[in-house]
């Protein structure tokens, strides 16, 4: 059976909610297509709002829809989420505490061949600073679901971001999601603890089988919900390990690596941490795989990370 | 029609916005002075007609959030809140922050930065229709506010899915932060541009409470058209030495001197400021 994307997963995962709660409404600034929520516009089309290329206009009237009792469910792609109408997600939608959901794809170098300009490198770092924002981060399909079941019966802001690759799943089946869950994906032993971040999670996964291998015990951690993160479950989790590999499609400024050093510097712990991620550089266009490789996120580069700073 | 009772609260009003800055310490007072005679009317004649919280009401929006006290005191008038909480405007003790907020009562949205309560407005309209409710949407914009591309943006989403719902007024007194509106960036024929938006427009003088009283019936008959109402206004109109003055824009707050004049000038006693 042919992979699905997740953003595919999603799109057809939104049939099932938007049945079941006739207050979910679908927002797009002409990205139906890319977003791939195309899937359930095409079935409730009366459910859907087309803003045109006008993200600043869909983010703070999503507000409004939401101030009269819909469920707004805004699918655009990250650089636009995040940046280009960011105030009107911080003032217009955090500020008034407002029951929208923003839902991007196309976060990180993942972009690909659209260059620079679309690979939010920067987007975490930027939305973690948001007050009553909360940021979900599925790994794969299964994770989506249970986090979306839990985004529609909270009443609040909530940024989802979706992978665009085709790249399969990890879980076995529909994982039920808790606020600021962090997933145990693979225990090998606990000399390294490898944190990951969606994508990236699939090159931690195939590292450490290497590793595993070479005699280097690592367990790999992906964060399911970037904030809020469930502090004691990461700290229960690098008890005992050596040193801590925080993994991420994202600028190492701001992100996951910078979320994980500052629970461990809360809590005295001393233990060796080291950051993978985009070193404060723009990307570069060329395929999904070529970046990962060319900006030292694929499985070689960790595995090289891992050993030389264990 | 003289619209005598309307005339004497719109007085008492501009004190209590005057003696607001006057005790915070700060505030816009210049542009709340030019639209509290037009957010005086919607509440009068739109949004007090029906209970408060009522899924029905009509909504009022004040995107143009820095004349926030405007606002609060008409909402004090109506009992949303005690008048008491004018004086901590601005305050850590008191509720009514420096721009409007939803934690304060009778606020349907943050504003204030210029541009985002008129998307949020377009965003409850349209709602609205969705609901097939009947109520109407009223939003204050300000001339330097339609510098922003958010207004526009807004503005072709309510023409193209048929607000008719939805009426925006724009508070037009030609003055901004650094100085004329027609100087630092021109926004005319701003009626024309409206109108190939795909609005209904309408140009009144926007201190002229007949003619105010008016548009509002205008704004509530049944179109696909979002409509526009153009008030030609006066930067802190009703007091002599603040109209058409850059200086009331939001920076030093009144003296002592300038306050008393300012109420003896709206014949109010300044007695009546205890509260």
């Amino acid at each position: 059976m042919q992979k699905l994307s997740m953003r595919s997963d999603y799109g057809l995962l939104m049939n099932k909610f938007m049945k079941k709660n006739k207050r979910i409404l679908t927002l797009s600034a002409d990205t139906t297509g890319g977003t791939h929520i195309k899937h359930a516009v095409k079935n409730f089309k009366n459910r859907h709002i087309n803003y045109g290329i006008a993200e600043q206009n869909m983010m703070a009237s999503a507000a409004g829809l939401a101030r009269v009792g819909f469920i707004p469910v805004l699918n655009t792609y990250s650089a636009f989420a995040s940046m280009r109408a960011l105030e009107m997600l911080r003032t217009g939608i955090c500020l008034n505490n407002a029951n929208v959901k923003i839902v991007a794809s196309h976060s990180g170098l993942d972009v690909g061949q659209d260059g620079p300009t679309h690979q939010t490198l920067e987007e975490l770092g930027i939305l973690r600073s948001i007050p009553n924002l909360k940021i979900l981060t599925p790994v794969d399909k299964y994770d989506l679901e249970g986090q979306m079941e839990w985004m529609f019966k909270y009443k609040g802001p909530v940024y989802l971001r979706t992978i665009r690759r085709k790249i399969g799943t990890i879980l076995k089946k529909k994982k039920k999601f808790s606020l600021g869950d962090v997933l145990e994906l693979k225990n090998y032993g606990k000399e390294v603890v490898i944190i990951s971040l969606q994508i990236t999670s699939f090159y931690s996964l195939e590292a450490a089988a290497e590793l595993n291998r070479k005699g280097v015990k690592c367990k790999v951690l992906h964060a399911s919900c970037l904030k809020p993160i469930n502090e004691s479950k990461i700290l229960k989790a690098i008890s005992g390990a050596k040193s801590v590999f925080v993994i991420e499609d994202h600028n190492i400024i701001g992100g996951l690596g910078t979320a994980i050093s500052e629970i461990l510097v809360k809590s005295n712990k001393k233990i060796k941490f080291n950051k993978i991620g985009v070193e404060d550089r723009f990307g570069k266009s060329g395929s999904a795989e070529e970046l990962f490789k060319k900006f030292k996120l694929d499985k070689n580069s960790i595995i090289k990370k891992i050993l030389k700073n264990i | 029609m003289e619209l005598i009772e309307e005339k004497k609260n719109l007085n008492y009003f501009r004190a209590q916005i005057i003696d607001s800055v006057y005790a915070s310490g700060n505030g816009h007072i210049g542009g709340a002075l030019s639209c509290v005679d037009l957010i005086y009317m919607i509440y009068k004649y739109c949004i007090e007609k029906k209970k408060k919280g009522h899924r029905d009401r009509d909504r009022f929006i004040l995107s143009k959030g820095h004349a926030c006290l405007a606002q609060y005191c008409v909402l004090a008038h109506y009992d949303h809140f005690s008048k008491k909480e004018l004086k901590k405007f601005r305050s850590s003790k008191g509720m009514l922050e420096g721009h409007p907020e939803t934690s304060i009562p009778g606020i349907e949205t943050a504003s204030g930065s210029l541009g985002i309560g008129a998307s949020v407005s377009v965003g409850i309209a349209k709602g609205l229709l969705l609901k097939k409710s009947k109520a109407k949407v009223y939003c204050i914009i300000s001339d330097g506010e339609s510098q922003e591309g958010i207004i526009w943006e807004a503005s072709m989403f309510a023409s193209h899915y048929n607000l008719g719902n939805l009426t925006f007024i724009l508070d037009y007194n030609n003055l901004q932060q650094d100085g004329k509106t027609s100087e630092i960036m021109n926004i005319q024929p701003i009626s024309s541009k409206w109108k190939s938006f795909g609005w209904a427009v309408k140009t009144i003088d926007g201190h002229d409470l007949n003619q105010i009283k008016k548009s509002l019936l205008w704004s509530k008959k049944n179109s696909k058209k979002p409509k526009l109402i153009i008030a030609k206004t006066t930067k802190g109109k009703g007091v002599s030495f603040m109209e058409n003055s850059l200086d009331w824009h939001g920076t030093s707050p009144p003296t002592s001197d300038q306050y008393s004049r300012a109420l003896e000038e709206l014949k109010i006693d300044p007695k009546k400021m205890n509260y």
